[in-house]
């Protein structure tokens, strides 16, 4: 009888191993394609708390750079940013961070206000998936998931993504335990110049109210940082071409809300020359997002204002921290310059 | 015997689960579309054999996916104008843009036609503004957009980017 429970338990748990095995296998990588999809759970591998925390999509994890900010101000920072991460994605990526760290800002880039509701599977995935499990977590996908979503799907991706072993490839197996680096304290580097060329702008809409969704989750993020003492910045990053386009009725309702509750909101799109972005020379893709070169430009200018009106302090005299990013700043520049073997 | 039953119980439970996963996608309505210089162009249909059949545009502008390889691209007609996204290396249409009135939609209204025109045509509208009219129909929308009580602009699109 013993043998046979013994058995029985045995064979349990090799179907348990093989079907862990196989979801592993055919979950997506991000190694070579879609690479924003591992930004999210790079995070985890950091060590030492931050000044800053960003958190927003795109337009957070292309526009500033942590190495910069560290090198030229002596602030710590993380972006916390992935591909069309809406507002209650980063609501809730910011209440797993609070959980762990307490830092002196956050910033939170306002152009995902323009989304109310879940907008692809895809762009879900990439966010939500990089997540460790946590309460955080199960808010997040409860918010998040589209009707054709199932949340047992994102507990065993296996589920969804089964019909990938058609299209297994070799990185499939590259990365069945790991994942390929490929930021620098969530800045995705591109090194890459594609002048902007067109000036067409955003459709015209038959309503610019800002949805009830993403604004409930935006007061949200405001009372987290209220309660634990932590300045909440919002910004609008400089970039502004036609499909991710920053309505003037959307930036009156942020200015709106950032006066009612004494928040800074620095709308960069009027300051591009102020900050010293050239359209021919600091963007990789015409326009929609800024390169290396721009993104230093656009970090240098708000150090300052971080370091001079907000009045946050350097670590460059902490030796055990200056180490960590000393490293850290190695690699950016190996990245940036080419010199990476 | 036992240890039999007990591997086809589990084969069960795993066919089980991994219906779970595949099922519950939502039968799709059939999506907005137009016709123009006689061809008819849906939203989701695949652009490039369209595009031909439209002749050349006179205007172009693309703009990169958040992450996503490919761009969404507008091609301008002067009168109208077609968006497309990039899935798998194919362009779809995602949004088709009347701008004047020498395009109708399919119930005849074009740019230039009273509210109380679109209304008649299309009935009550799944959202009003001011500055315009709202019909859905699954992950579309016909959108009139009102200036002064008249259309200025006819918009099909995708609800989603």
């Amino acid at each position: 009888m013993k043998k046979k429970i013994l058995c029985c338990i045995g064979i349990v748990l090799a179907c348990a191993l093989l079907l862990s095995f196989l979801q592993l296998l055919v979950v997506p990588k991000y190694a070579s394609a879609s690479r924003e999809g591992n930004l999210i759970g790079e995070y985890y591998a950091e060590t030492t708390p931050h000044d800053v925390l960003f958190v927003g999509d795109c337009e957070v994890y292309e526009s500033f750079t942590p190495p910069t900010l560290w090198e030229e101000y002596g602030i710590t920072s993380y972006i916390r940013g992935s591909a069309q991460q809406l507002t209650w994605h980063s609501y809730y990526l910011l209440e797993e961070m609070l959980r762990e760290e307490t830092p002196k800002a956050v910033v939170f880039n306002v152009l995902a206000l323009k989304y109310g509701v879940p907008q692809s599977e895809a762009y879900n995935r990439m966010t939500l998936d990089g997540m460790r499990w946590s309460t955080s977590k199960i808010g997040a996908l409860r918010a998040s998931m589209r009707e054709e979503e199932s949340f047992l799907s994102y507990v065993f991706p296996l589920l969804r993504f089964h019909s990938r072993w058609k299209e297994l490839s070799w990185e499939d197996f590259e990365y069945l335990f790991t994942r390929a680096k490929i930021s620098h304290n969530g800045y995705m580097m591109q090194t890459g110049v594609h002048p902007k060329t067109s000036d067409r702008v955003g459709d015209a809409l038959i309503d610019y109210t800002l949805p009830q969704g993403s604004m409930e989750y935006l007061e949200r993020m405001r009372l987290l940082c209220e309660e634990k003492g932590i300045a909440f910045i919002l910004i609008k990053a400089p970039t502004n071409n036609y499909k991710y386009y920053w309505y003037d009725e959307w930036d009156a309702q942020v200015r709106e809300y950032a006066e009612g509750h004494q928040l800074a909101y620095y709308n960069f799109i009027p300051l591009c020359e102020e900050i010293g972005i050239d359209w021919s020379t600091d963007t990789y893709d015409g326009g929609a997002h800024l390169n290396v070169f721009g993104a230093e430009k656009l970090t240098s200018y708000f150090g300052a204002i971080l370091a001079g009106h907000l009045g946050l302090e350097g670590h460059k005299e902490d030796a055990a921290l200056s180490a960590i990013w000393q490293e850290k700043l190695d690699a950016y520049y190996r990245e940036r310059n080419g010199t990476e073997s | 015997m036992k240890i039999i039953r007990v591997l086809a119980l589990l084969l069960v439970c795993a066919a089980l689960f991994a219906c779970v996963g595949c099922a519950g996608k939502p039968a799709q309505k059939k999506p907005y579309g137009a016709t123009i210089n006689g061809v008819r162009i849906e939203l989701d249909a695949k652009a490039p054999e369209l595009l031909v059949q439209l002749g050349t545009h006179t205007s172009y502008d693309e703009s990169p996916t958040c992450a996503y390889e490919g761009y969404d691209k507008v091609y301008g007609y002067g009168a109208f104008e077609i968006e497309t996204y990039t899935l798998g290396g194919i362009e779809y249409v995602r949004a088709i843009h009347l701008l004047d009135d020498t395009q109708s939609t399919r119930k005849g209204i074009s740019v230039g036609d009273t509210v109380e025109a679109v209304k008649e045509a299309y009935g009550e509208p799944s959202r009003q503004t001011s500055l315009g009219l709202t019909y859905a129909e699954g992950d579309t929308v016909l959108e009139f957009l009102v200036r002064d009580g008249k259309v200025t602009n006819i918009n099909y699109r995708k609800v989603v980017d």
